[in-house]
């Protein structure tokens, strides 16, 4: 069993034993995981960036993360996260538990390539996230904000 | 959702040492997509996980209609979406890339391990075996090619001996005027081991005088591995709605998976089928390569 040194939201963090898990795991170990729900990469409750790129945490190996930073929802301190995340608290799309940490790091990668986003591309962006209670507007409406918000301070 | 059990994480750094690795008994990682949740839930057992990342030479991807589309083993599915000429040229593949799941899923998959799961249920190896495409497989000695079809045993089963490592995926190229298309149709399922979804893919090739359609193919998957129906009777046909209706009857009389299909299923797998080989017939119509032109205006002025 070897330990594993996670780059964490831009901090290094070890993870004791870290090499045997999934990244799921070693991020639980440092209190830091999003909810996982379905364990097949299928839900995107658990999603977060790993080197900018949305990977879903239950199927990544640890050991196989190197030094790419790992950036989780509550992690997400870039303009562009920091727009998604008030967004989301402002429009009451945060407020379920599940889903809403894997629809603001889906939410940020499609906002960090560009803020000039259609209502289909947030759609389409979210595409990947099971929301079990709100039909998904709720969200698409926070994304829609926090571009509009991105605009207004690119322009 | 528990814990992984115990592994070693090799990460060779040649395909001779990976291919040594798998010999005793290791597993290869790739994306993890299908591997972590049969890991976790014990459907594969593996002490010792082999990665394939530090290897060169396989993270490669090249498109071309005339030199077809060549997939290293390492290339994430969403690569292929970028990529013009496989949105062109190449169309089933795109919309089987597409039409995934979950984005992240496609950004975290390689093209390979889609192929070596051997699952019913994915759609890559749909439109490849529509595409004819070949795979190389390279173990311990020289490597050695094979059809897509004839890797593809049977679910979870495929033509890799120990040791061996599926490196490279190519499709020849779609021809002067040829085109494709892949559709799929989630099914609602009412037991556990229904199948989840119908797909099929097709391509069509003309010949110069773009009338009669020189060459197709088309391949049902979802409820079962890709299964190809007999073309000959598109072959020199004129291009017609009827006659796509009349082959896709014909496949899904002959198809052993929809043997036993119900009526309605049987009715969705005929659209799905003839709404394919329309597609492709419109996209062999509509290409437009300017090469290809410079090559017709040189044939006429020779």
């Amino acid at each position: 069993m070897t330990d594993l040194v996670l780059t964490l939201n831009g901090t290094p963090r070890t993870v004791p034993n870290g090499a045997n898990l999934t990244l799921i795991e070693a991020l639980r170990v440092l209190n830091a995981a999003p909810p996982a729900l379905c364990g097949e990469g299928a839900c995107g409750s658990c999603l977060v960036l790993v080197g900018q790129e949305p990977v879903a945490a239950c199927l990544t190996l640890a050991a196989l993360v190197g030094a790419a930073p790992v950036e989780t929802a509550a992690g997400l301190a870039d303009p562009v996260g920091k727009a998604v995340r008030a967004a989301f608290a402002a429009s009451g799309a945060d407020a379920c538990p599940l889903c809403s940490a894997g629809m603001m790091v889906a939410a940020t990668h499609a906002l960090r390539i560009s803020p000039w986003i259609t209502d289909d591309e947030v759609r389409a962006a979210l595409l990947g996230q099971t929301c079990r209670c709100s039909g998904y507007d709720l969200q698409v409406t926070a994304v829609m904000q926090a571009a509009a918000a991105l605009q207004g301070g690119a322009a | 959702m528990s814990s992984l059990p115990p592994f070693t994480l090799l990460h060779p750094a040649s395909l001779a040492e990976a291919s040594l690795a798998l010999r005793d008994g290791a597993v290869l990682v790739a994306g993890g997509c299908a591997l972590i949740p049969a890991l976790r839930s014990g459907a594969v057992k593996a002490p010792c996980l082999v990665s394939f990342d530090r290897i060169p030479g396989l993270n490669t991807l090249s498109a071309h209609p005339r030199s077809g589309l060549q997939i290293g083993a390492q290339v994430r599915a969403a690569r292929l979406l970028p990529d013009i000429w496989t949105g062109k040229r190449f169309a089933a593949v795109h919309e089987a890339v597409e039409q995934f799941d979950a984005p992240h899923i496609a950004r975290m998959a390689t093209v390979a391990g889609n192929l070596c799961a051997a699952r019913a249920d994915h759609d890559l190896p749909v439109a490849l075996v529509a595409m004819g495409a070949e795979v190389t497989l390279q173990g311990a000695g020289a490597a050695r090619k094979m059809a897509l079809a004839d890797f593809l045993l049977a679910p979870d089963q495929t033509a890799l001996a120990p040791g061996e490592i599926l490196t490279l995926i190519a499709c020849p190229g779609p021809g002067t005027d040829g085109g494709s298309a892949f559709k799929k149709l989630p099914l609602v399922r009412r037991r556990a081991d229904a199948p989840r979804r119908l797909s099929a893919a097709a391509t069509i090739r003309y010949g110069v005088e773009r009338e009669r359609i020189q060459a197709a193919t088309l391949v049902l998957g979802g409820v079962c591995l890709p299964w190809r129906a007999a073309q000959d009777g598109l072959l020199g046909e004129l291009a017609d709605p009827a006659l796509f209706q009349r082959m896709a009857e014909a496949a899904a009389a002959q198809a052993p998976a929809l043997a036993h299909a119900d009526a309605p299923l049987r009715r969705q797998a005929i659209a799905l089928m003839r709404d394919c080989l329309q597609q492709a017939n419109a996209r062999a119509l509509a290409r437009h390569d300017h090469f290809d032109d410079a090559d017709d205006l040189a044939a006429e002025s020779a």
